[in-house]
């Protein structure tokens, strides 16, 4: 284990890789209850230990919007980087063209990430997420299993967060949205940001600063009080 | 953690360590979900990847903590644990959302209130 570590050399790479974007939308196991209570191993081993819950939250919005602060507010360890690996297709009109070439890339995206331990048997993960349209490739894979998201909104990039809101609303998964009140961005009365971003009544809209630590926890507590409303109508959008 | 982590991705191509493959065929291993070791299989692993796992995953661990602690991503990180599951030296703790209940959220949310 004594792997030599040079710290310049460049992390993107190339792979003959296969698309490896699939859809998961909802769990392989929903069928099961007692799968969702048992920690599991494919040979049946590791019965005995306490199960422990995690659950994912996601932090949407554009570069600069605070999410990695925001994260960062609620985390119980400095937020800790993970990367996701993107595999696009160079020139897909043309690539029936290129008979005998493997015209992928797989670049990666880093994203931040915090945790906060509830008690020994639930743990709260929150992912940073770019909100940009052209980073929807990660939303399949940050999305599949979380319970809600926040939207950060900066007042004068109000169109990072179209494609976002577009996707949620599309998986139907809880969100509030938090604008994020940057000092020289000019103030707009909620509703008029709602209507920009032209989202239903019933999402929540919260003026915060990602800044402040408490902002952050009060911005996330709607998102939870939200998650506690649709227990009693699951279906509600 | 991250002290025990070292750097493959620097070292291999990523894709390498996992024979090209680029999707796990554990579909229920998401960045969130926890990882433990099985203390009493942990002798049977190969690569040295696989070892640092194992060793991370000494208690619960998600597949984004493991991301971070060895600078692999995250899809590369469950393809190497969906291995080390199908082989019984790490057991997974699969939370289906749906079955998220109240007694949960409330217990999140005086979490969230003490910060």
């Amino acid at each position: 284990m004594s792997a030599p570590f040079s710290p310049s050399q460049d992390r993107s790479s190339t792979a003959n890789a296969s698309s490896s974007h699939t859809v998961n939308t909802s769990s392989a196991h929903s069928a099961n209850v007692n799968s969702a209570r048992t920690a599991i191993g494919s040979s049946g081993l590791g019965g005995g230990r306490p199960h422990v819950t995690a659950v994912k939250f996601v932090v949407a919005g554009g570069f600069g919007v605070g999410k990695t602060t925001f994260v960062g507010s609620i985390s119980e360890v400095e937020p800790l980087s993970t990367e996701a690996a993107m595999t696009v297709v160079a020139g897909e009109v043309d690539n029936h063209l290129a008979v005998g070439h493997t015209a992928k890339t797989t670049t990666t995206v880093a994203l931040d990430f915090g945790r906060l331990t509830v008690d020994e048997a639930l743990v709260m993960y929150l992912f940073g997420a770019p909100g940009q349209g052209r980073f929807s490739f990660l939303w399949d894979d940050l999305v599949n299993g979380a319970l809600g998201a926040v939207l950060l909104v900066d007042t004068r990039r109000v169109e990072d967060c179209f494609a976002a809101v577009d996707y949620f609303e599309q998986k139907r998964l809880p969100f509030v949205v938090g604008v994020n009140c940057f000092d020289n961005a000019p103030r707009y009365p909620l509703e008029e940001v709602r209507e920009a971003l032209g989202v239903a009544k019933a999402v929540p809209f919260i003026e915060m600063d990602a800044r402040v630590r408490s902002s952050c926890r009060d911005t996330l507590l709607v998102l939870l009080e939200l998650l506690v409303d649709r227990l009693g109508a699951p279906s509600a959008i | 953690m991250s002290n025990q982590g070292t750097h493959f991705a620097s070292l291999v191509r990523p894709y390498v360590l996992v024979g090209g493959r680029t999707s796990s065929s554990h579909p229920e291993l998401r960045w969130e979900t926890l990882v433990e070791a099985v203390p009493e299989r942990a002798s049977g692993v190969g690569t040295s990847e696989q070892q640092v796992l194992v060793s991370l995953a000494n208690k619960p661990v998600s597949v984004a903590e493991l991301s971070a602690a060895l600078r692999l991503p995250a899809q590369v990180v469950a393809i190497i644990v969906g291995d080390l599951l199908d082989a019984g030296v790490v057991r997974v703790h699969v939370t289906d959302p749906v079955e998220i209940e109240l007694s949960a959220l409330t217990r999140m949310i005086a979490r969230v209130r003490a910060l």
